[in-house]
């Protein structure tokens, strides 16, 4: 009998009873004794001005506060792709919110009614708040300092203006594309900051050895190695002597990639008068999206040449994205939807900007599809325009320019092997995208629409991964790979790949959270990159351990390695008519038929980097090899709209993806269930605002809303083509962002569909729809309130 | 949140010399969902927060033929359970069952939903609508007042220091009667009311006889007198009288443009949500 691969097996997620249990220990269950101090944030009341004076005497009175901390006493610009960002604001503030000093108590409470004690004297200047206003020639500046900060060589700020980044695609001949066109279409979507909404605030304990001055931090944090690198860098200290400690988060999608509070809580740890304590920084709800990032806001403007029989001949692209007061990390998905501008089509002629704005806001960076949500969230709309406009069915119109299998991405890439016009049709039919249907409650309107997804993982060329195997003494396997499995379940397929590679049971197998100073280095969780890139590490670190077994084994029963299996934890060799367990040898050593020990404990190494990606060029956008794959896919929706006062309800949403291989059905189920969910919770809820002060209105679930038990889908169907990668593990391509990407915009369509006007602004609030639909009454087309 | 102290007496005089001898520093906490909010933002900053839960007086739900009592401990979950109020006060197991989550139903209570005194609170429209009389205990002893008397605008009540609202009480509507909540909110669950409109309808000595009252669209819940009397002795009103009638709602209110909605959907709704909740109260009434 075949044995059964657990590859594609569905098995049970692990630390799963943990988690439901509440015995698994997250950041902020730690405990460090008396010795701990709390660090407390004093925030900016003002959006923009300069600070003349800090008066914290009355902070210090509040027994218990140990000391105050300001940003000049710890002026260190720390970042990922652009060193705009200190801890706390130093001489000028930039948003209301921003740290302007730190209060250190022996309590929580003392910090938090020291911090209420500090008086800040600012000298206030004009604000900018849009980011359209904020591209305006004489526009005030958020960053005069700009062209002084240090960046990595694919971001392009521009010194002198809000621009933090700018990034460009020229392909072809734009106006003899437009030319060659019979119709010039224009169409704009835009969509405000929203928040990644996870359950576990931010939280770090930071402390540093006034020895050794080695740094050691625990953070919520989802990649370890990142962490320590940077604040390595910032704090100008050798990476051996920083050690980051990740215990499991509740929750990512992007907002606790990089460095982000840790700088905050290391300003108080390394202060002379602290050093040696640790310091606990717990950021509370209300000031998570003041104290780290948020999906950035965007608008898309799209110019579009299309010929007599459908084909696009050209396409001009704007992306805005509103960074707020940094593009630290927010530079990079603004790239990340520039290189990826032509969406899921093939456009000869293409020009493309996509810029990152500052404003006087809290700022962007990160989150779940990083730049693709916000990218299709615009292009997919317009494409549905569109193609309403030059009377033609949108599935035909998308599938006329598919960007097939070869054909040049915008970079002039060409677009690797996928199964996307087979989902699209899935999808259609699944929805029964072609045929009108009543709606199911009395006097509702119902439309059905679709949206394509694509995106690549958005980093650098050089992103690597490494993992060691060990099989320990009873044949049970310790597994280091420092990805963080938020939810999305890397470690349960890491043990389906070990389970499968080393033939030893799946429940033997046990991978541990991310601690920089045990286990070896792997760059981010991020990107949906890691069962493809530490998939690879982990499957050549098996290979390597599993064959020093053999060898052993070979030597101990005289036979060939190719004569020895394992199986379920078994080691055989048939010809020899042997078998048994695992067991101290592979820890201790073998005894070999000479008489003398051979071996020792057993650690199979295994590391990937992808081989051959070419930034694209500066001035051009091009490269032979922009990106080390691309996952595609398509999202359908079928929904309901109560005119009376503009709710939705999605009857049905349907969700395909190449995946390349599915190695975790349940967990890329799960993915895209959730993923679907958060898409759509966006697309109706989701939005952060501002007063005309620049004061935030939704620093917390009472008027931050996403969708809840109640407002999801009635049914979710999902599904995966499987056309494979290379190189991969398995076949297997990143999945675990695309869910996301695009089911605001099959939303739009629907509703387009469903009430006949354009809705150009997300979400689709109750209110705002409603609002169309008056509108729609009175005649108009497109809605842009 | 800052530091306070906790005092839990056992018993309602021991409560109100709390409350006197601390006054406006010292704050009574029934459910506590919205005060201990409230003081993690800094909007109220009590030094004392007095817990009412081991007070025997303030617990449960009761039902005479006179009315209903609803104690100051009664959570949503106790008052939409009762089988009285499914039976007699539809609008107001639809306005409990409205609130929030299950998870914080267990948790609120109806009387300290009143004494929040928010505009949108999701249980006022319909005590409004029952006539509702509020029960206080005080340094000067009892006192009883009319909801709409209590309620004195946003977070502000007729209240002094050392009083405590004892019980809700209902009286029973003079006659087969029908009501029901519908509560607008951003989204389906764990939401404050955009909009939220009460109807009872009742078939009383004078004929059929209306009441509507909302939420969320001025700075107290308001009745819609003006409404109510157009449609008075009326069993089955058209729509041209359901149109004339969520005019007039829309006249008695005044909302407010905030994050959570402007004043054009908001006045919309009060007439889209009057007209439907006027057809389930008449819809009801036809069923039994």
């Amino acid at each position: 009998m075949e044995k059964k691969s657990m590859i594609g097996a569905w098995v049970t997620r692990v630390y799963d009873p943990e988690k439901a249990a509440g015995t698994l220990k997250f950041t902020d269950d730690l405990s460090f004794g008396s010795e701990l101090l709390y660090a407390r944030a004093a925030r900016s009341t003002i959006p923009c001005g300069k600070i003349v004076n800090i008066d914290y005497s009355e902070a210090l009175k509040v027994p218990g506060v140990v000391k105050v901390i300001v940003g000049k006493n710890f002026p260190i610009h720390f970042g990922i792709y652009l060193k705009d960002r200190t801890a706390m604001a130093v001489e000028k503030v930039r948003y209301i919110g921003e740290p302007v000093a730190l209060v250190v108590a022996e309590s929580e409470d003392a910090a938090e009614e020291g911090a209420l004690k500090v008086r800040v004297e600012y000298e206030e200047e004009t604000p900018v708040f849009d980011a359209a206003e904020a591209m305006k020639e004489n526009a005030p500046l958020v960053h005069p300092d700009l062209g002084s900060y240090e960046h990595v060589s694919f971001v392009t700020p521009v010194p002198g203006t809000n621009i933090a980044q700018h990034f460009k695609i020229r392909r072809g001949d734009i106006e003899k594309g437009f030319e060659e066109a019979d119709q010039v279409l224009e169409e704009s979507f835009s969509c405000p900051q929203i928040a990644h909404a996870f359950l576990e605030p931010h939280a770090c304990i930071c402390l540093q050895d006034p020895v050794s001055q080695e740094v050691t931090i625990w953070s919520t944090a989802q990649s370890a190695f990142t962490l320590r690198e940077l604040v390595a860098k910032g704090l100008e200290l050798p990476l051996h002597k920083v050690r980051v400690i990740a215990p499991p988060i509740g929750g990512g999608f992007g907002g606790k990639a990089g460095i982000t509070v840790e700088p905050l809580c290391l300003a108080a740890a390394l202060d002379p008068d602290i050093k040696g304590r640790p310091v606990k920084l717990f950021v509370p709800r209300e000031e998570v999206l003041t104290t780290s990032w948020v999906r950035q806001g965007w608008n898309t403007k799209v110019k579009m040449g299309v010929k007599k029989d459908g084909t696009i001949s050209a396409m001009k692209v704007e992306l805005v994205f509103d960074t707020g007061t940094s593009a630290e990390y927010g530079a990079n998905p603004v790239r990340s939807a520039g290189y990826t501008s032509m969406g899921c089509y093939y456009v000869p002629n293409i020009w493309t900007d996509s810029y990152g704005v500052y404003t006087n806001k809290p700022f962007g960076g990160a989150y779940r599809g990083f730049g693709l949500p916000e990218l299709m969230g615009g292009l997919e709309a317009v494409v549905d325009a569109i193609a309403y406009r030059i009377g033609m069915d949108p599935i035909e119109f998308r599938l006329k320019n598919l960007l097939k299998p070869g054909l040049p991405t915008c970079t002039g890439m060409p677009m690797p092997p996928h199964a996307l016009d087979k989902i699209i049709k899935k999808v259609a039919e699944k929805i029964d995208y072609h045929r009108e249907e009543p709606p199911v409650r009395k006097g509702w309107k119902r439309g059905k629409g679709i949206a394509l997804a694509i995106k690549a993982p958005a980093m650098p060329a050089d992103a690597s991964s490494s993992a060691t195997v060990e099989i320990l003494g009873d044949g049970s396997v310790k597994v280091l790979a420092a990805t963080m499995d938020m939810g999305q379940g890397a470690y349960t397929a890491y043990a389906q790949i070990v389970s499968e590679e080393l033939g030893v049971p799946m429940e033997r197998v046990k991978c541990y959270y991310p601690d920089t100073a045990a286990q070896p280095y792997d760059w981010q969780t991020v990107a949906s990159r890691s069962l493809w890139s530490m998939g690879m590490a982990i499957k050549r670190a098996c290979e390597d351990a599993r064959s020093q077994l053999l060898a052993l084994y070979a030597e101990y029963w005289q036979c060939n390695p190719e004569e020895i299996t394992i199986e379920d934890g078994i080691v055989k060799c048939p010809k020899l008519g042997k078998a048994e367990p695992i067991d101290e040898k592979t820890q201790n050593g073998f005894k070999m038929p000479d008489g003398k020990y051979k071996g020792g404990p057993i650690i199979g190494r295994g590391h990937f980097v992808p081989p051959d990606v070419v930034y694209p060029d500066l001035e051009t956008g091009q490269s032979e090899k922009s990106v080390v794959h691309f996952t595609v896919g398509a999202v359908g929706v079928d929904i309901e709209v109560d005119p009376g006062t503009g709710e939705i309800v999605v009857n049905k949403a349907v969700a395909g993806y190449d995946a390349g291989r599915v190695i975790s059905p349940l967990n890329v189920k799960c993915q895209i269930e959730g993923g679907t969910v958060q898409g759509l919770s966006a697309g109706m809820f989701e939005g952060i605002y501002y007063d005309k002060n620049g004061k935030l209105l939704t620093p917390d679930f009472t008027d931050y809303k996403i969708a809840t038990t109640m407002d999801v889908p009635w049914e979710i169907e999902s599904f995966c083509e499987e056309t494979p990668e290379d190189p991969s593990p398995y076949g297997n391509r990143g999945v675990g962002e695309h869910s996301m990407i695009s089911p605001a915009a099959a939303l739009g369509n629907a509703l387009y569909k469903a009430i006949g006007i354009r809705i150009h602004q997300y979400p689709f609030t109750r209110e705002r729809v409603y609002m169309a639909i008056k509108a729609a009454e009175r005649g108009e087309k497109d809605f842009w309130g | 949140m800052l530091a306070f102290e906790l005092e839990r007496p056992r018993s309602l005089q021991e409560a109100i010399s709390i409350l006197e001898k601390f006054g406006n520093r010292a704050m009574p906490k029934a459910g506590g969902t919205d005060l201990l909010m409230w003081m993690k933002d800094r909007l109220v900053t009590p030094e004392v927060v007095v817990d009412l839960s081991l007070i025997p007086d303030l617990a449960g739900v009761n039902f005479s033929k006179d009315g209903l009592r609803i104690g100051a401990m009664a959570t949503c979950t106790e008052v939409l359970e009762s089988a009285a109020v499914e039976d007699h006060f539809p609008a107001l197991r639809d306005a409990c069952l409205s609130h929030s989550d299950w998870l914080i139903r267990n948790r609120a209570t109806v009387v300290g939903n009143v004494c929040s005194a928010v505009p949108s609170g999701d249980v006022m429209p319909a005590l409004y609508c029952y006539d509702a009389t509020i029960r206080i205990v005080g340094p000067r002893g009892e006192r009883s007042i009319p909801i709409n008397k209590f309620i004195l605008g946003p977070r502000k009540k007729d209240m002094i220091a050392g009083e405590i609202v004892t019980h809700v009480f209902l009286p029973l509507p003079e006659g087969k009667s029908s009501g029901c909540y519908l509560k607008l909110g951003r989204r389906n669950a764990l939401d404050l009311a955009q909009v939220g409109v009460a109807c009872v309808a009742i078939d009383g000595k004078n004929g059929r006889e209306y009441r509507l009252a909302y939420g969320a669209v001025a700075p107290t819940p308001v009745r819609a007198l003006e409404a109510e009397k157009a449609l008075q002795g009326i069993k089955a009103p058209d729509d041209a009288l359901l149109e004339k009638v969520s005019a007039l709602a829309k006249e008695a209110v005044k909302p407010i443009a905030d994050v959570r909605a402007g004043v054009e959907y908001r006045l919309a709704m009060v007439g889209e949500l009057t007209k439907r909740a006027i057809d389930t109260c008449v819809e009801r009434l036809k069923e039994e």
